[in-house]
């Protein structure tokens, strides 16, 4: 395996394709390498390309440059005010050492169905920023994961920050990530919620779901059962019940897809109210 | 209680040269022109081995040596039964079964080296599951054990019909547990380097130096004992499962073959799939009951998996069968107990050795009973415990027993009777109790020289005044060179900071059996005590001609020899031994008490034995089924405590290593094939996991133990899973856990299932 230090995001892209991978924090891809489930002919590191470190606010946007970590997720206050869940799902990610390394875009890239920042990313309608030596282009990231561990991101790409609007005191949001022990720990399920209210209605809901499905996805047909509406416990039952039967959980060695599919609905149900300031069963 | 060392809290003594780094652990060891020596395992649970033809990796250039069936002899061991062999010939019976090993000059060629051995496999029906290879029929394991029965006892002791006929209430319930790792941080390994005049040494993280040599490396290779030097290196933790360490027979026997040193690290993943871990058990209990909650008796049956191979899985199941009977006064009881050969990863002993699964098993159903009866569980443990002086139904005897005491503390310190009455809504507590060995005549005789269990320890001044501990018991981490030099110091009235206990050694350190048992503290504890009276005698002696002045006037303190009524009168220790000629030694010998059990397993197996209570404070989530533990508060009868600090570390280390085996570890075996393979899968509990610990000592002061101590690595891990079912259960207004581990699907089934 061929290994190369970029010094320019052009000379990384240069040496990007024909098997080439990029490395930031290397926290999935060095073990996949380690462990033989990923084969590379090249190493691009891209480590230190300070100008891809950045977490700032321009035209009214949340631009996350790739190489921020998810530790700098949790030191912008930026992130804490106007991108809660997304905090709320760094400060359940991983462990700190690992925090400290991991890049919001390998998060992405990895495609992971539990990657943590996917839910709440999704759920406050993130775009992703591509580039390759042929030009730049962006993506919507509800668009981006295609299927198991497969993205729309071409060979040669580097995905180089990811854009949110900011939240305001119009939104509610909640988040949530169903693990088996409190730390470093893959999501059993992960759950994002953000509701825009305009008065007592719902005038935009997004719910971001993670590992309960080959990728993580918007629960659209749940969401539909809000958005426009007075939300009551009808619509929450309703949406709870859409989220469950959208999902296309597995079994594997954390749970069964049963126990995935009703906590889907669970979850649903208790991050709506929960966002909503409405009483509930049992604390989160 | 007037002692200047013993009982205060004390640092491990080599606890500077660990957090430094300074410590050479196995895979630090460098040995010059030591070869890499690696293994290949069975890709397969069940198949029969058609041919193996390692002649591409004999002639790849860099490869000392490959072994297989093809040029090693046939020479089955095993501890109970001969059942296990260094390379597999007829068959593979479990993912992870060694076929061959290769020696090579680097890790790169031997791995290349593994790649050209063919093996060509006819593949067989797997048996991964116990009962279904109690099925008439099913594939067999070892060809020649019919029924795939490795063990089968049935005890029967008491009136036990009659206590069923004449009981008030009876209960009965099934419990189940799963495959767990030691989950030791440092992967397993072994160096061995073999010498021109045909002995062999042999360093490794091992429990016990001295017995591996005769269970598994001298009659495998046809060798005799004292062929073998083995050293322990320091160690990167056991817990149980560094007994039976096979890697120590790959490396001496690579070594031998390749006529140079080679080192055997094992991968973790390696370890996790190919090691011994803690037994999977299932437990039937009835038990019978008088209506004032006195237990009249209890049936027991139990199908204990024992994997591919038996090592010591008998003597597991029985400490599961029949450990619980003599914590309680116990009229009458049936055992029986079946050991089942499977197409799984042997499974072995860890920290508890059955008692861990027995405890949960037995602790969990009392609380299912006091519930039927409606007496509080502590309650009803208070009026059931043994007491010191009982002889329990199997012939136990108790020496010194403090449960009770420690109970009330639990019950006391967690404001059991308000949190009782407030139960259910998603928080509960839960309490469980245990007795354990400090010592088992068993192992004496299936593993060492004879039926004594004994230890023996040698104490050595020089003239700068410092002291050597030869002990043939070694430290895993949980202290015990530090008890010894603190029961040496309390003894000799030398500083602690003056002791030095290498780790132990057969080339020149007096024998010991090793860490198992909760042994160490009681056994090794008497007989470095009687080394160190030994050596302050020979001291005192030494000193009576030097200072002139009769050895009984004369008194040892803070390392030097003072005359009693004249203290200006001293001489330092050092100098005593100089003018004696350089060294002074004591020896000490201790030979454990108790008995051999009988055919029936009728006996009084340790000199005496151990208890706890653990109490567990519990939140549970009612409709995820996530279990939150709030808070821990146990008691802890280890007799007398040593060290305190190190005793303090045991029951927090004790606590957080159960609590993470009863909530998230698990090797999770799929028709055979493990799927907790690294420690992504596997989880082990972090410190973010650990809940508030609080917890005291009830020193019973032990008739037989050193300054009255007892074991307590054991008692400190065994009720906590207990504990937290049964607070799980009180929070739910009943939700059983009957399988392990507690993950929050379990829960939320339970309490699914309680509700209905």
């Amino acid at each position: 395996m061929e290994f190369l230090r970029a010094t320019s995001v052009d000379e990384a892209l240069a040496a990007a394709g024909d098997g080439a991978a990029f490395v930031a924090g290397g926290t999935n891809l060095v073990p996949d390498v380690l462990f033989g489930r990923k084969k590379i002919a090249r190493a691009v590191d891209i480590s230190r390309l300070d100008e891809l470190r950045f977490i700032e606010e321009a035209d009214g946007k949340i631009r996350i440059g790739a190489l921020a970590t998810v530790t700098d997720l949790l030191d912008s206050g930026l992130i804490r005010d106007a991108a809660s869940p997304l905090y709320e799902s760094a400060l359940e990610f991983a462990g700190p050492l690992v925090r400290n390394r991991a890049s919001v875009a390998g998060n992405l890239m990895d495609a992971s169905p539990a990657a943590d920042l996917a839910p709440p990313l999704l759920a406050q309608d993130a775009v992703v920023e591509l580039a390759s030596a042929e030009g730049e282009r962006t993506l919507p990231l509800s668009e981006f994961f295609l299927d198991y561990r497969k993205t729309a991101a071409r060979p040669e790409e580097l995905m180089t920050a990811v854009v949110i609007d900011p939240l305001g005191t119009a939104d509610r949001c909640a988040y949530y990530k169903l693990q088996l022990r409190r730390a470093m720990a893959i999501a059993v399920v992960g759950v994002a919620v953000i509701l825009r209210m305009e008065e007592s209605v719902c005038a935009e809901a997004a719910i971001g779901m993670g590992a309960v499905a080959a990728v993580p996805y918007r629960a659209r047909a749940a969401e539909a059962h809000l958005r426009g509406k007075e939300i009551g416990e009808a619509e929450i039952e309703a949406a709870a019940a859409a989220a469950a039967d959208g999902a296309r959980p597995i079994d594997d060695v954390r749970a069964s897809a049963a126990y995935r599919r009703k906590m889907c609905g669970v979850l649903v149900r208790r991050l709506l109210k929960k966002a909503l300031g409405m009483p509930q069963i049992a604390a989160v | 209680m007037s002692e200047r060392v013993v009982g205060r809290p004390h640092p491990i003594i080599d606890a500077a040269e660990k957090v430094s780094g300074a410590t050479v652990f196995i895979d630090d060891l460098e040995l010059p022109d030591a070869l890499t020596g690696m293994a290949l395992r069975s890709p397969h649970p069940h198949a029969r081995i058609l041919r193996v033809d390692t002649s591409a990796a004999e002639r790849l250039p860099g490869v000392a040596v490959v072994l297989s069936k093809n040029n090693t002899p046939d020479a089955p061991f095993g501890i109970n039964h001969k059942d296990e062999a260094a390379f597999c010939r007829e068959k593979v019976r479990y993912v992870g079964d060694e076929v061959a090993a290769v020696a090579a000059v680097d890790e790169a060629t031997a791995r290349e080296a593994l790649s050209l051995i063919r093996v060509e496999y006819e593949v067989l029906p797997t048996v991964a599951d116990p009962f279904a290879a109690l099925e008439p029929g099913a594939p067999l394991v070892h060809d020649s054990v019919a029924g795939n029965v490795a063990n089968e006892f049935h005890i029967r002791r008491g009136a036990i019909d009659e206590a069923f006929d004449e009981a008030d209430a009876t209960f009965a319930d099934e419990f189940h547990t799963h495959l767990a790792h030691q989950a030791y941080i440092e992967p397993t390994g072994c160096a061995a380097q073999w010498h021109p005049d045909g002995k062999i040494s042999v360093w490794g993280c091992l429990q016990s130096v001295f017995l591996i040599r005769t269970f598994m490396l001298a009659p495998v290779m046809g060798m005799s004992a004292d062929d073998f030097r083995v050293t322990q290196t320091k160690p990167g933790g056991a817990f149980g499962g560094k007994l039976d360490v096979k890697a120590a027979l790959m490396a001496a026997m690579l070594s031998r073959a390749a006529e140079k040193p080679v080192k055997f690290m094992m991968s973790l993943e390696e370890d996790l799939i190919a090691m011994r871990p803690r037994m999977p058990v299932h437990i039937s209990l009835e038990s019978a009951w008088k209506r004032d909650g006195a237990l009249a008796g209890k049936r027991v049956r139990i199908v204990a998996e024992n994997g591919a191979y038996s090592s010591l899985s008998p003597a597991i199941m029985s400490s599961i069968a029949l450990r619980t009977d003599n914590l309680y006064k116990t009229p009458a009881a049936e055992i029986q107990g079946r050991l089942v050969y499977t197409n799984v990863i042997p499974s072995g002993q860890m920290r508890g050795f059955g008692n861990v699964q027995a405890t949960y098993a037995w602790e969990s159903h009392l609380d299912n009973v006091a519930d039927g009866l409606g007496l509080d569980p502590a309650d009803l443990r208070l009026k059931n415990y043994t007491e010191k002086g009982d002889v329990s139904l199997h012939g136990w005897k108790i020496a010194s027993c403090a449960v009770a005491d420690a109970t009330r503390y639990v019950v006391d310190k967690m404001d059991w009777k308000a949190r009782r009455a407030r139960g259910g809504k998603g928080r509960g507590v839960g309490l469980a109790s245990c007795i354990h060995v400090s010592g088992n005549k068993g192992f004496s005789v299936e593993l060492g020289p004879d039926d004594t269990d004994p230890s023996s320890g040698v104490v050595r001044v020089d003239e700068e005044g410092k002291v050597e501990i030869w002990s043939g018991e070694s430290d895993l981490g949980q202290g015990a060179t530090s008890v010894m030099a603190y029961i040496a110091s309390e003894v000799m009235g030398i500083p602690v900071e003056r002791f030095k206990v290498p780790p132990t050694d057969t080339g020149y350190m007096p024998f010991g059996m090793g860490a198992f048992a909760s042994r160490i503290t009681l056994i090794g504890g008497n007989a470095v005590k009687l080394a160190a009276e030994d050596a302050r005698r020979n001291l005192l002696d030494a000193a009576a001609e030097a200072m002139e002045i009769p050895a009984d006037e004369l008194e040892i303190a803070e390392g030097e020899v003072r005359a009693k009524a004249l203290p200006e009168r001293k001489m330092a220790v050092g100098e005593v031994v100089g003018r004696a000629g350089g060294v002074i030694e004591g020896e000490g010998k201790w030979l454990a008490g108790g008995d051999v059990l009988d055919k029936e397993k009728f006996g009084n197996p340790s000199t005496t034995y151990s208890f706890s209570t653990h109490g567990a404070e519990v939140e549970v989530d009612m409709e995820t089924g996530v279990v939150t533990v709030l808070q821990v508060c146990c008691g802890h009868d280890p007799g007398r405590v040593i060290n305190r600090l190190g005793a303090e570390g045991q029951v927090e280390g004790g606590v957080v290593q159960g609590m993470s085996y009863a909530m998230m570890e698990g090797l999770a075996p799929l028709e055979g094939r493990l799927r907790g393979r690294n420690f992504h899968d596997y989880l082990i509990a972090t410190s973010m996991d650990a809940p508030p610990i609080e917890h005291d000592f009830f020193e019973s002061m032990d008739p037989y133990g050193p300054y009255g101590a007892k074991g307590l690595a054991e008692v400190a891990i065994n009720p906590i899973t207990a504990a937290i079912c049964n607070a799980v259960y009180h929070a739910t207004g009943g939700a059983r856990i009957r399988t392990l581990p507690v993950t929050p699907e379990r829960v939320l089934e339970a309490i699914e299932e309680a509700g209905r």
